[in-house]
């Protein structure tokens, strides 16, 4: 609702004096633009009256003179606000005041975008910047920062590593993966610190748990080489700008306390497709007659007996407030979180204060953040999950006077474990100590207008630990020779970097110039000590202490690595309507050989805003056309130190040589490149920003193309050229082209109390293509890749081959009955014979589909009405290929016989009777595309409680749709559906109150 | 104004501080560059041991562990003796292995294909000794030792240089052996850039005899050296081989060159052991018939090939594991039935002490190959002499014994009977003493009537069987390829079928023709 308040007081002046004063020809209208729900100034706004224009500043306040006397209709205008109209009386030689509340549209973008190194105007942008405000994150238990954009920035698939695990490690792609070997992962940069790769060190989950996302301002996400190439050899995959809450917002003197709090409950949402005990008996009697006496009559859901509803609550308190030149937030989180499977659970106490002052008269701003936390992880103990999927349900749990804690265990020693006794009996936990925090002071200089000096300092500190233990008489133990293991491993982080930067504004007539130049400098060190005891002697001491131990191994590595860059940028704009930027970095890496030490990574962008044209000015509907191109080169040097350096390792007691009657240590070399260089993408990018109808409906429509030369790889060399069969080196090369759209609507615009609906659709198209892994083979060569799964011995089923994907899978062709069932026979009854030689061997696979998904879309909606508000999440995936592991390892009536004791089976067998195992059948590359309502949030919020109330309630993964018959088709990044972590439907609820 | 310009100043200065940080060298932390390991003067010796480590251990982790060829997955298929051991043995009719990982059935039926995975191991583990070898000797030349002040352990080093060359001598002799037509590589080849030439099997088969000759004399004398390390011995042994095969290899018989090296062999102090078995148990490296073994140890050389493989895969059925103080068999590898026939009957218990095979529950003729039919092979046993278990049940300290005395006899008798040197009545004398020993008495002698190659053929198998020279045999006397002799599943035919002649070589794997395009494939591949 607009609220128009005319001071009465200069009305009555302005009548009694009508007659007093000169008579003016003039008025002016002063006034205020502020954000209507939390009362603070807006800046930029154009604000348009008669055919007058102005525009507010940081303060929100504007002036518009020179108006002859009359009422006029107010504009206010400004991105990722309501466009609002006013009326306003004016009469002559008097000023008018005016106050204009303005709502911000719910996926609003923010006039100022941080971009690497500084900030920049959203509308003076060419490249490609997403930001992704904390008004529109994924919403309910999020554990994982990284989860917060999921679906909600085209071209970004964040794929979890482990299935539903509490806070497990994520994957980000943007706009397809740039490498093979080395990480794909984009970097993160939070606060303006660089983060080592994929997040940094990590005890076993994601790196960046320690982040609580209520502390989360935004994320921004740099895509295009245009925007990343300011951070050169780091930015080929993209980067993720993560900025934390800071004080900046609380203008007035004062204190806010803000509590929020919720609790949740998760079950699981689906189950692996197995035999019952009843149709289990029924395939031993039918294919494995002989083992029926191992069978005992009990009737075991390993599956639920391993899960359980999984309950957690999260506590966050914030401290907020300042005075004029200073700004304080303190948040304190406590979050703890079991997970689906038993023995699973995360836990976090996090600090993270922010702290703003100004000195020397506005000039000079300090800016300090510090994050902090504990994360206390508890973890299922490995193979838990298989062996629930393995174990034979018609065994019971326990049996009486079993020498294993009273556990049932088959009595042989190639066989699954007793799931449940793994669950009780073995510890696997992990804590870490984390923390990041950056000084920023950036002074303006006086002797020269508009340029200033920026000197940040930054670090990064990790401890972590992993602690094991698994008792002698576990049955685990036992059938691998290990009888029990105690291990513990220290691995910490420390990194520190300083950068420093002139930045020059300037703006004269038509011409618009804004300069960025400095030097970045960071250095890291980890160290990883661990060790291992095995064969215990007693199970006493636990976790704790390591008693005599047959075998005890330690050891130890240390890595360092330091990178010094120098960086500018130049941006330009004419007429505000022709916009020009360049870049370079030059990077100079101690992971790079001494032939290749320094690289440079240039760029330039052009953009033309068609809409500030006078032939666009009849195109009233059109408010904002803006045509972007951009071109650029960045690099990827997520590699491991020292690869170029022929390392000499030392052989451990257990690999001696036996010379006479003594036992002599070994020392190696190993194969090396000396000349290692980071692997270089240059990208194009074509972009069209768009607004329709006042940015009712607003988004951008993206093309690009990238080619990633020097891929790292480990080549087979000729024999005894080097000091292995293999060397790293850089050799290959790939492509990834791709269109991205986005669209922003206020469908419904119901005004402070009526319905307001915004919706945000992303869509997003990448074909990837592998063009050459060996510069000996002209292209043909291929290399069999990907994780060893599950049955044979190092089987892989994916592969890369020129002219592919990469990690396609790569699998024989199966033919089909009349009625799709797959045959089953000989060899050649069963697949193609491609080459028609007759037989079926290696030459009869071929690469068949991807993981990579073709398209990904999301949706997310944000309604209001009154008091109440809904939103709602949905993620799409099409053409996305999962490899289903556990029905080709379980899924064969021999599987029965492959262990000692039988071992449950796969439902598909019921269906495809295969007697023998068909690993490499294409029938378990199965098309995982899928539609999954994400998450829906219903809130209420309670006006005149405090300083404001809001509860809430949440479901996550409410359902999915998918034609995969595994658990998840979203089964990890590398497409292999291997046991991972059940997802889990979540339901949380809470509350926020401010005091 | 003048704090203006101070403040100005500060953070100029600031500026200029951190860009003196401007160092981006890094030296690796945990382990050693080149530069700095030779600094320590053991470490010629550490590198040394390496060199013999090729042939036992698979990395510098026991049993796995920083693999030395981490692509690929199953760090014990690696294993240099383990490779050449399934290379020499299961094409023949000595050995059938029972496992289906991609490529080991083909290996039973010698109808090999150039991307078969354990040809390929084989081949990079011939080359990785030859590269490691060529390493050393760049670093140990008089003008490095200079470099480093180490002139007074020249002579020591000369020994170790010898000692490598040998070794690289023996890898190119396997090399020969399996593939023929090879790339010679040594240390003048500059390492990294392009890929070598193919050489042919007369160049390869020269370098092999020229370098052993040359260093003879740097080794110590015949039966001198410290265990597990070559002396003159082992050298004129393997001298022995090469020239023993040189009409295969070269197309010209050197027999009577291959007589003169087994003449020094017999000189030596080797003496045949009294009893069979105990050649192949947990403390065999204290017998006095070995010429030349690549040790192992339950608690310091572990690895996942060797005779923990060999011990192990050779268990199975109603075998109990504790009787060959293993912790559990393998269930892999059994006997064919050609070889169990060649011993006195009734074989299952035969009076011939070699024939050491377990038949309980088990058929003799062999099904499948992939099933668990035939007899086991329980040879080597990781329990002592006086019967006690080895120092650990995953892993023998039983060593495998690479040339030994016995294998010297029957090369004399065999040498003795081509004419090349020597009498046959020496050569009687040496067949029965190997069958004395085998009998317990003079029961199984035989006449100088029954002394023939063929005898001879049959005697290698009874005498050597499973120490992996029975393909090289098969192939000198003409009966590998073709049809004059077939055996169970030769050429995948239960019964056997002729094999083609160009299956007498392995072919050189794909992902190799690949990496060096100056190969040419093998005939016939």
């Amino acid at each position: 609702m607009h609220r128009v308040r005319v001071c009465l007081v200069a009305l009555i002046a302005t009548v009694a004096a009508a007659g007093q004063l000169a008579a003016q020809a003039t008025g002016t209208v002063r006034g205020r633009t502020v954000n209507a729900t939390t009362n603070e100034p807006i800046a930029l706004v154009t604000v348009r009256i008669a055919d007058r224009t102005a525009q507010s500043d940081s303060d929100g306040r504007f002036v518009v003179s020179g108006l002859a006397a009359g009422t006029y209709a107010v504009r206010a205008n400004v991105l990722g606000y309501r466009q609002v109209t006013d009326t306003v009386s004016v009469g002559a030689g008097q000023t008018s005041e005016i106050e204009i509340p303005m709502y911000p549209m719910a996926l609003a973008l923010e006039a100022l975008v941080v971009t690497g190194y500084g900030e920049q105007e959203r509308r003076d942008l060419t490249g490609v910047v997403d930001e992704v405000p904390a008004e529109t994150f994924n919403t309910g238990r999020v554990i994982a920062p990284e989860e917060l954009i999921k679906g909600k920035v085209a071209g970004v698939q964040v794929a979890e590593a482990n299935g539903g695990e509490p806070g497990g490690g994520i994957s980000i792609r943007i706009r397809g993966g740039t490498s093979v070997t080395s990480s794909n992962e984009p970097l993160y940069v939070i606060d303006g610190v660089p983060m080592p790769v994929g997040g940094g060190l990590s005890a076993g989950r994601s790196p960046l748990n320690f982040l609580n996302p209520n502390d989360i301002e935004s994320f921004t996400i740099l895509k295009d080489a245009s925007s990343t190439a300011i951070y050169g050899s780091q930015g080929a995959n993209g980067v993720v700008m993560i900025t934390t809450k800071s004080g900046r917002g609380v203008r007035d003197t004062g204190w806010d306390l803000t509590y929020r709090g919720t609790f949740s409950g998760s079950v699981v949402s689906s189950r692996p497709a197995l035999l019952t005990a009843t149709e289990f008996r029924t395939a031993v009697q039918n294919q494995a007659p002989d083992l029926i006496d191992y069978l005992s009559n009990a009737d075991t859901d390993w599956n639920q007996e391993v899960q359980q509803s999984a309950f957690g609550q999260e506590h966050t308190m914030v401290v907020a407030g300042g005075t004029q030149s200073t700004n304080v937030r303190a948040s304190f989180g406590y979050l703890s979180q079991e997970g689906v499977v038993q023995a699973s659970k995360n836990e976090r106490l996090s600090l993270n204060v922010a702290f703003n002052q100004l000195l020397f008269d506005d000039r000079l701003s300090l800016q300090a953040n510090v994050v902090g936390s504990r994360v206390a992880d508890r973890f299922t103990p490995g193979g838990v999950i298989g062996n629930a999927n393995n174990f034979a349900p018609t065994q019971p749990i326990t049996e009486e006077g079993s020498p294993y804690g009273g556990y049932f265990e088959w009595d042989a020693t190639r066989t699954a474990v007793n799931p449940v006794a793994q669950i009780n009996r073995i510890s696997d936990e992990g804590t870490t100590y984390r923390s990041v925090g950056n000084v920023t002071a950036e002074y303006d200089l006086a002797f020269v207008e508009g340029l200033s000096a920026t000197a940040r300092f930054g670090y990064l500190a990790t401890s972590s630990e992993r602690r094991f233990f698994a008792p002698s008489t576990d049955k685990n133990q036992i059938n691998r020779g290990l009888y029990g293991t105690v291990s513990r491993s220290n691995p910490t982080e420390y990194g520190s970097l300083f950068d420093g930067f002139l930045t020059y504004n300037r703006m004269f007539d038509v011409h618009s110039l804004n300069l960025t130049a400095g030097y970045a400098y960071q250095q890291r060190r980890q160290d990883s000590p661990s060790f291992y005891a095995q064969d215990l002697s007693s199970d006493l001491l636990g976790l704790n202490g390591v008693p005599s131990a047959e075998l005890q191994q330690t050891s130890l590595f240390v890595e360092e690595s330091k990178l010094a860059s120098w960086f500018a940028r130049a941006n330009y704009s004419l007429n505000d309507r022709y916009l020009f930027t360049a870049t370079i970095r030059a990077d100079g890496s101690s992971k790079f050989g001494a032939g290749n030490q320094w690289g440079t990574f240039p760029s330039a962008a052009v953009a033309w805003r068609v809409s500030e044209e006078r032939f666009m000015d009849g195109a009233d509907f059109l408010s904002d056309l803006k045509l972007r191109l951009s071109w650029g080169k960045n690099g990827n040097q997520a590699f491991s130190s020292y690869a170029q350096y022929k390392q000499y390792v030392y052989g451990d007691p257990q690999a001696q040589v036996q010379f006479g009657n003594d036992f002599v240590s070994t020392v190696r070399p190993s194969a090396a490149d000396p000349n290692i260089k980071w692997e270089e993408t240059s990208s194009w990018n074509l972009g069209i920003d768009y607004g329709l109808w006042n940015n009712r409906v607003f988004g951008a429509i993206e093309f690009y193309t990238k080619e990633t030369k020097d891929l790292i790889f480990d080549v087979i060399v000729a024999a005894g050229t080097n000091l292995s069969n293999s060397v790293i080196t850089n050799v290959g090369t790939m492509k990834n082209k791709g269109v991205e759209l986005t669209l922003n609507a206020g469908v419904f615009e119901g005004g402070r109390d009526g319905f307001t609906w915004d919706a945000n659709f992303n869509f997003a198209y990448n074909k990837n293509e592998l063009v050459q892994i060996n510069p000996f083979a002209g292209g043909a060569e291929q290399l069999l890749w990907g994780p060893f799964i599950s049955g044979g011995v190092g089987t892989q089923v994916q592969v890369l081959r020129p002219g592919y994907p990469i990690n396609s899978f790569f699998v024989f062709q199966h033919k089909l009955d009349s009625d799709g069932t797959p045959i089953v026979g000989t060899d050649l009854e069963m697949y193609e014979d491609l080459n028609d030689d007759g037989v079926i061997d290696q030459d009869d696979r071929r690469p068949f589909e991807s993981p990579a998904p073709d398209w990904i879309i999301g949706h997310t909606s944000l309604m209001r009405f009154q008091s109440f508000d809904l939103s709602f999440t949905m993620l799409a995936q099409i053409g996305s290929y999962v490899y289903n592991n556990v029905a080709s390892s379980t899924g064969f009536y021999d599987q029965l016989r492959n262990s000692d004791r039988p071992n449950n089976l796969h439902r598909s067998v019921l269906e495809n009777e295969f007697v023998t195992p068909q690993y490499q059948s294409d029938v378990y590359v199965e098309d995982a595309s899928f539609l999954r309502l994400q998450n829906i949030e219903l809130g209420y919020t309670l006006g005149g409680v405090l300083n404001g109330m809001r509860l809430f309630g949440v479901v996550q993964n409410v359902f999915t749709i998918t034609g995969y018959s595994g658990i998840d088709p979203t089964s990890t990044v590398t497409g292999i559906d291997n046991n991972i972590y059940p997802r889990s439907r979540t339901f949380t609820g809470g509350l926020s109150v401010t005091f | 104004m003048r704090t203006q310009q101070i403040r100005t100043l500060c953070i100029g200065a600031v500026l200029l501080a951190a860009v003196s940080g401007c160092d981006i060298t890094t030296e690796p932390k945990s382990t050693v560059g080149a530069a700095a390991v030779f600094a320590d003067p053991g470490s010629y010796e550490a590198f040394l041991a390496k060199l013999y480590g090729g042939l036992s251990l698979t990395g510098q982790v026991g049993p796995n562990g920083q693999g030395d060829f981490p692509t690929y997955s199953d760090e014990g298929f690696t294993q240099y003796s383990r490779q050449l051991w399934q290379l020499q043995e299961l094409p023949t009719d000595e050995a059938v292995i029972g496992w289906g990982d991609v490529g080991l059935p083909e290996l039973v039926t010698g109808l090999f294909s150039s991307s078969n995975q354990f040809v390929q191991m084989m081949y990079y583990r011939v080359f990785y000794q030859v590269a490691l070898v060529n390493e050393f000797l760049r670093e140990t030349t008089d003008e490095k030792l200079a470099e480093r002040g180490h002139t007074d352990l020249a002579n020591q080093i000369a020994q170790y240089r010898a000692e490598a060359r040998f070794l690289r001598a023996l890898s190119y002799w396997h090399g020969l052996d399996l593939w023929g037509n090879i790339p010679l590589v040594d240390e003048t080849f500059p390492e990294g850039a392009t890929p070598p030439e193919q050489s042919t099997k007369e160049e390869i088969f020269q370098f092999v005899v020229s370098e052993l000759t040359a260093v003879r004399d740097e080794l110590p004398g015949v039966g001198a050296g410290e265990y597990g390390r070559a002396d003159q011995g082992a050298l004129a042994m393997l001298l022995a081989k090469v020239y023993m095969n040189a009409e295969v290899y070269v197309g010209t018989p050197r027999y009577s060159d291959a007589f003169s090296e087994i003449q020094r062999v017999l000189g030596g102090p080797y003496a045949i052991h009294g009893d069979y078995q105990e050649l192949f148990l947990a403390d065999n490296d204290q017998v006095n018939e070995t010429i030349f073994a690549v040790p192992y140890d339950g608690l310091s050389t572990k690895t996942w090939g060797g005779t923990t493989f060999l011990a192990h895969a050779g268990c199975g059925g109603s075998i109990d594991p504790a009787d060959l103080g293993l912790d559990f068999c393998w269930w892999g590898l059994r006997v064919k039935p050609e070889l169990v026939l060649m011993y006195e009957a009734p074989q299952e218990d035969s009076p011939d002490g070699r024939a050491i095979f377990w038949s309980d529950g088990q058929s003799l003729e062999i099904g499948a190959i992939q099933s668990n039919d035939g007899y086991w092979g329980p040879k080597y046993k990781n329990i002592t002499s006086g019967g006690a278990v080895g120092s650990n049940t995953t892993h023998p300290d039983t060593d495998f014994p690479m040339f030994r005395l016995a294998d010297a006899y029957l090369m004399y008798a065999e040498l003795a009977l081509r004419g090349a040197g020597g009498n046959t009545g020496e050569a009687l004398n040496y067949v029965n003493e190997l069958r004395e020993r085998a009998y317990g008495d003079q029961s199984g002698n035989i006449t100088a009537g029954e002394l023939t190659l063929d005898f001879i053929l049959d005697e290698r198998a009874r005498e050597l069987w499973w120490e992996g020279h029975r393909r090289t045999d098969l192939i000198r006397f003409g009966q590998f390829t073709g049809g004059s002799y077939l055996w169970s599943w030769k050429a995948n035919v239960q019964n056997g079928a002729p094999l083609d002649e160009h299956y007498a070589l392995y072919p050189i794997p794909a992902s190799e023709l690949v990496a060096n395009p100056n190969l040419q494939q093998n005939d016939g591949y």
